[in-house]
């Protein structure tokens, strides 16, 4: 078939095309994904029985604050990364600075700490469980913003997925603030963000196999 | 090569619009840009050229949704032209490593001989009957999609819709050919 048969075919199927595709799949994947999430939390683990008291404190917040900084940092690098040529340098940057900060502050918190508190400190009462909880909050949405981001075009589909996976485990371990109860740095440096990871690994696997064209 | 620029970018938004004519003249616009910047790329195999370059065309129109309006038109299709390439030489097993900064190449470099694709002819004999009618019909003499419609039984809206499945599963078909 000669190119410009081929030319004549697809400017046949020349159709208007909407603006902000690539936000619309993340935003369209968020109202799917953090119900879903949501919904976990509430039929599966349960809220924290002292969620009305931990509102009113400072630690719920800073736990909030820090999954949806790791949310919006990696949502705007996805975004960047599903459209070639675009570069995501600064926005991975911001994502990887949160997280090194929050792990930095929580190795304060740790060698502030008596040397027979630290352990229970890092471990807190829900070690074993925390990122896998996250992991099973954020597949189900990092499964879908995969989907919806098929028809993007990353140039690096294993990187585009992972970083689609980090924003899904942001917001994964936003919602999953409403069940689990610890509050130290430690903890969350540690714990919150290995499940993020984890998320991000998941869309690493799914990426390479989904986003590319 | 700012002034390729201009008028790619203005094609392109013209096109995004769903104005036909400006997404024809963009795509033959772009496909001789796509020849010359892989014909020096590649072990000089003008069907693969070909290939490559009908390959990547599918690619610019159906992602089309992926370029930012607000940025240049160029770099985005050098990006895509880029990826086709290095992705051609995995499946090829070829070790090279396409240099990042010739967007200035792309848009300068000289024209090379039209040539047939192989690729595609082969991936649009593996379609359904259905679909492969309806690319003929389209593509000789640029039929409407209304009349290459009636030419295989269905409207012009169930033509509409299966004419892009068809160039999507082209697409498809040809990323996995060699």
């Amino acid at each position: 078939m000669r190119t410009d048969d081929l030319i004549t075919a697809l400017a046949a199927d020349t159709r208007a095309v909407p603006r902000y595709a690539a936000l619309r799949g993340l935003a369209l994947s968020t109202f799917i994904g953090a119900p879903i999430a949501l919904a976990l939390t509430l039929w599966w683990l349960g809220l924290r029985p002292d969620l009305v008291s931990a509102v009113g404190g400072a630690f719920f917040w800073i736990k909030a604050a820090y999954t949806l900084a790791l949310s919006l940092a990696f949502g705007a690098a996805a975004l960047r990364l599903v459209r070639p040529g675009a570069r995501a340098r600064a926005a991975l940057a911001t994502g990887g600075g949160v997280i090194v900060l929050i792990v930095l502050l929580g190795l304060v918190q740790l060698i502030g700490m008596e040397a027979a508190e630290r352990m229970p400190a890092l471990r807190g009462g829900s070690w074993t469980v925390c990122s896998r909880n996250i992991l099973a909050l954020g597949a189900p949405m990092t499964l879908v913003a995969i989907l919806a981001l098929r028809s993007m075009a990353p140039t690096s589909p294993t990187l585009a997925g992972g970083v689609v996976g980090l924003f899904c485990g942001g917001v994964s371990a936003t919602v999953y603030g409403l069940h689990c109860p610890e509050a130290t740095l430690a903890f969350v440096g540690l714990w919150y963000s290995l499940g993020v990871m984890a998320c991000g690994a998941l869309g690493v696997a799914l990426g390479r196999w989904l986003l590319r064209w | 090569m700012d002034d390729l620029e201009t008028r790619l970018k203005a094609l392109m938004l013209r096109g995004l619009a769903g104005d036909a004519q400006a997404h024809r003249a963009l795509l033959s616009l772009l496909q001789a840009r796509l020849r010359a910047y892989f014909s020096p790329r590649m072990s000089g195999e003008p069907a693969d050229v070909e290939d490559l370059v009908q390959e990547t065309l599918l690619a610019v129109h159906l992602r089309r949704a992926s370029w930012d309006r607000d940025q240049p038109f160029s770099p985005w299709a050098f990006a895509i032209a880029r990826y086709k390439l290095v992705d051609h030489w995995r499946r090829r097993r070829v070790r090279k490593v396409a240099p990042l900064e010739d967007v200035a190449d792309f848009l300068a470099a000289p024209d090379v001989m039209l040539d047939d694709g192989l690729d595609l002819t082969r991936a649009l004999a593996g379609l359904p009957s259905r679909q492969r009618e309806l690319i003929e019909a389209v593509k000789i003499d640029g039929r409407s999609l209304a009349e290459a419609g009636l030419r295989t039984g269905v409207s012009e809206g169930a033509a509409k819709v299966a004419l892009h499945r068809a160039l999507k599963s082209l697409a498809e078909r040809m990323r996995r050919a060699d």
